[in-house]
């Protein structure tokens, strides 16, 4: 933004002049598209002229898909980047970022929360506006801070939603409902959360590093079980190992939900499965379960699910999620025992499983191996790795198939378009030829007489001169111009005449002969006719003013 | 970054105030019993809270304010010892339980003392429970030598039995209003500093960010 302002300040001179350039010397006025008024006011002519609404609504398209393919190349280039040199960002990107539009899978998932909302925001129209505003210049101000550290980040969005707390509080219209005002805070932390994902979510190379980490850490610790962790899980009722799947898959899914409450929800969704493993551990008798029983249990599910990006998913909650939900309520609660789960998974060892050193040992380095079911476990995990690589090539896949589509299109549209541009330019080449190009014009009228009347080319060089015709005469040959069959007159003349208005007749060979002998006598008379005939039929399509231009010039020319 | 989270839940709400308590305490010391016994006697047994008893919420009056306490169990076991930071972060006040029976577990609440006041300084309210009283007969932690120890780190004793339903009821409203009386005082010290300097500042800084900027934007954009 203050890039695009600043380049506005340094303007030359030669830029401020009119557009048109050679031969202008006014100065051109932006009001004006950078023409001068005079420019302008032909411009504008010319436009209304050659512009058929077809054009109009082809150049849109044109100038549409190339913001589109501007976009593609752009989040392409972004993306090799970022696998560079990860946090670095050039500053003219980041204003590109912001003046860009958001993805149509964003935006869609934007509208989705717009409706899911609405009934809310629809009732006090004015606070609707203002948090419309609120959300907007929060996103423009974390545009700017991309490149600073999470920290800033984190805490910026912390004193966003704080503000926007006040603004419920301070609201002067209405009292809000404490529901109402809880919504509006989860639609405004949701909405803008969902609009920075992509540019919020596993930005530093620190974190990718730790979710590879984790990652691989959990894998090695593949062989860990339900005993080891002291948990109570009966492998034999199937009702149970369904809910460890479900934990498991709900766990799963947090990575591919955007806004941090929706991630929470994962969560939550997971622990409650995992309740109801704890519930139907002693066919439902047991009593309610407690942190005692709930964590192992927890853990165990991390470990069997190993979610990609789990690090990042983490601490993206952490930095974004509103802080009071957090700190307090159910998601929160959950979220700190993930946390938890994933510390101890971190930490690890002999005595925490409470097992000696060796026996560790020898399952870490896959010596010792785990019983059927945890074999399953760990299949199952293996295909649900294998579905996310299978989901990223289909992505992969689908984005090609696009960038391909797109290019024939382009390519199509681009042929279109030049088609179009051909039949502009005939179209115009016509309209100037008659509006002031005298040189075409002259050019045409010389090929419009030669293609007429043949003979005329045969005709000597002749100068023109004003001739004085006898009236009597010229009455004469020109009714005999009009009934143009008397071919048995065979006066030199009307001979001549004839030839003007139609082609030779072939029978008549010797006629030609005799026409041919003839044509060079009555000179003075037949360039006169001549002259005639040619304003006669010539006259009616040519604006007055260059009617008499053309004469002036055929004049000079010959 | 911390005092920035502290603030929306004890200035955000000035109706009502929201408190996150801890439950500290070894394995099997009955912290979770404490907590059902608690919730149950205002709510029937079909409630959600029976399913469940590690984490729960409970709205209480003290003094015609409305206060919404989260309780959060924690996993008591030694292994999970390391990750109590994480569990007592931000919360207003702990409750620390241990087995009259057991001195071990006894020993095990001085270590989470201890801890806590290193990572939270004085910012916490505790108390600290015995509980079982009902096994009276068999205890073995003297009941001087724990309300001494109480004593000498600021916390307040209560006994108690999840089973007889006794001193339930008033440890957490004891709690509850050492907690209201801290947050009373921050509350006042916030208005002082914010008289000097500190939090008006901010503040304006906020508004800096958020108005003017788009404003000007749009005079440059149209002149």
């Amino acid at each position: 933004m203050m890039s695009f302002k600043k380049g506005h300040f340094r303007i030359g001179e030669a830029e401020l002049k009119c557009k048109k350039g050679n031969g202008c010397d006014y100065y051109g006025n932006p009001q004006w598209d950078g023409f001068c008024s005079k420019c302008y006011k032909d411009v504008q002519k010319q436009r209304r002229i050659n512009m058929s609404p077809k054009k109009v609504q082809m150049n849109k398209i044109s100038s549409k898909q190339d913001s589109k393919k501007i976009g593609l190349t752009e989040k392409k280039s972004k993306l090799s980047y970022l696998k560079m040199f990860n946090t670095i960002k050039s500053k003219d990107e980041i204003s590109e970022k912001t003046k860009k539009d958001y993805d149509p899978l964003i935006t869609k998932q934007l509208d989705q929360v717009d409706s899911e909302y609405s009934l809310i925001l629809s009732e006090p129209k004015s606070l609707r506006v203002d948090l419309k505003k609120q959300i907007r210049n929060f996103c423009q101000m974390m545009m700017s801070h991309l490149q600073s550290p999470v920290d800033i980040q984190s805490e910026l969005t912390q004193h966003f939603y704080q503000n926007v707390l006040d603004m419920l509080n301070n609201y002067s219209h209405e009292e809000l409902s404490h529901e109402t005002k809880e919504q509006i805070l989860d639609y405004t932390e949701k909405y803008s959360m969902i609009k920075l994902y992509k540019f919020l979510f596993c930005m530093t190379l620190a974190d990718e590093d730790e979710d590879l980490g984790i990652q691989k850490r959990i894998r090695q610790l593949n062989w860990v079980n339900a005993k080891h962790l002291d948990c109570d899980i009966d492998k034999t009722n199937a009702q149970i190992i369904e809910l460890v799947y479900k934990a498991i898959l709900e766990l799963l899914d947090m990575d591919s939900a955007t806004a941090p409450q929706d991630k929470l929800a994962c969560v939550v969704r997971c622990c409650r499965h995992i309740f109801g493993v704890l519930q139907g551990g002693n066919n439902g008798v047991k009593g309610p379960a407690s942190a005692d029983d709930f964590l192992p249990v927890l853990i165990f599910v991390v470990l069997k699910a190993n979610p990609v990006r789990l690090k990042s998913n983490l601490h993206y909650v952490t930095r974004f999620c509103n802080a009071s939900r957090l700190m307090s309520g159910e998601a929160g609660y959950y979220f700190t025992n993930l946390c938890c789960a994933v510390s101890f998974i971190e930490n690890i060892n002999a005595e925490l499983l409470s097992m000696n050193t060796e026996e560790f040992e020898q399952y870490m380095s896959g010596t010792l191996v785990s019983d059927t079911w945890d074999s399953a476990l760990i299949i199952c995990e293996g295909m649900h790795q294998m579905c996310e690589q299978l989901a990223l090539l289909a992505d992969l896949k689908r984005r090609n198939i696009m960038i391909v589509e797109d290019a024939l299109k382009f390519k199509k549209e681009m042929s279109s378009f030049r088609e179009n541009l051909m039949g502009q330019f005939a179209v115009l080449k016509e309209v100037y030829t008659i509006v002031d190009d005298n040189d075409q014009i002259e050019k045409k009228m010389s090929v419009s007489i030669d293609d007429f009347d043949p003979l005329c080319s045969n005709l000597p060089q002749w100068t023109m001169t004003p001739q004085v015709v006898q009236p009597t005469e010229r009455t004469r040959t020109n009714s005999s111009c009009t009934d143009g069959d008397s071919w048995d007159i065979h006066s030199a003349e009307t001979v001549s005449l004839h030839s003007l208005d139609s082609n030779m007749v072939p029978e008549n060979n010797t006629n030609v002969e005799r026409i041919l002998e003839n044509t060079i006598n009555p000179q003075p008379h037949l360039n006169e006719i001549q002259e005639i005939s040619i304003q006669g039929w010539q006259i009616p399509s040519i604006p007055c003013e260059t009617g008499g231009k053309i004469i002036t010039n055929t004049e000079n020319n010959i | 970054m911390d005092d920035s989270i502290e603030d929306p839940t004890t200035a955000g709400r000035t109706t009502s105030q929201s408190f996150k308590v801890v439950l500290l305490g070894e394995g099997c010391v009955g912290k979770t019993s404490l907590v059902l016994r608690y919730t149950e006697d205002k709510f029937n047994d079909k409630h959600v809270s029976t399913l469940q008893a590690s984490f729960v919420k409970k709205k209480l009056n003290i003094n015609r304010r409305r206060v919404n306490l989260a309780i959060w169990d924690t996993a008591g076991q030694e292994r999970f010892h390391a990750l109590g930071p994480i569990y007592y972060r931000m919360s207003n006040g702990a409750i620390l339980v241990y087995d009259i029976t057991d001195e071990d577990s006894f020993q095990k609440v001085k270590n989470w003392i201890k801890e806590l006041k290193k990572m939270l300084g004085s910012e916490i309210c505790l108390v600290i429970a015995g509980n079982k009283i009902d096994l009276d007969k068999d205890r073995t932690v003297s009941v001087e030598d724990a309300e001494n120890y109480a004593r000498s780190v600021g916390a307040v004793h209560f006994h108690t039995s999840a089973k007889l339903n006794s001193g339930i009821e008033e440890i957490f409203l004891g709690l509850c209003r050492m907690m209201i009386e801290k947050a009373d005082k921050q509350e006042a010290d916030n208005l002082v500093t914010l008289n000097r300097s500190g939090s008006t500042r901010r503040t304006i800084i906020v508004d800096d960010e958020d108005v003017p900027p788009s404003q000007s934007s749009r005079w440059c954009c149209s002149s």
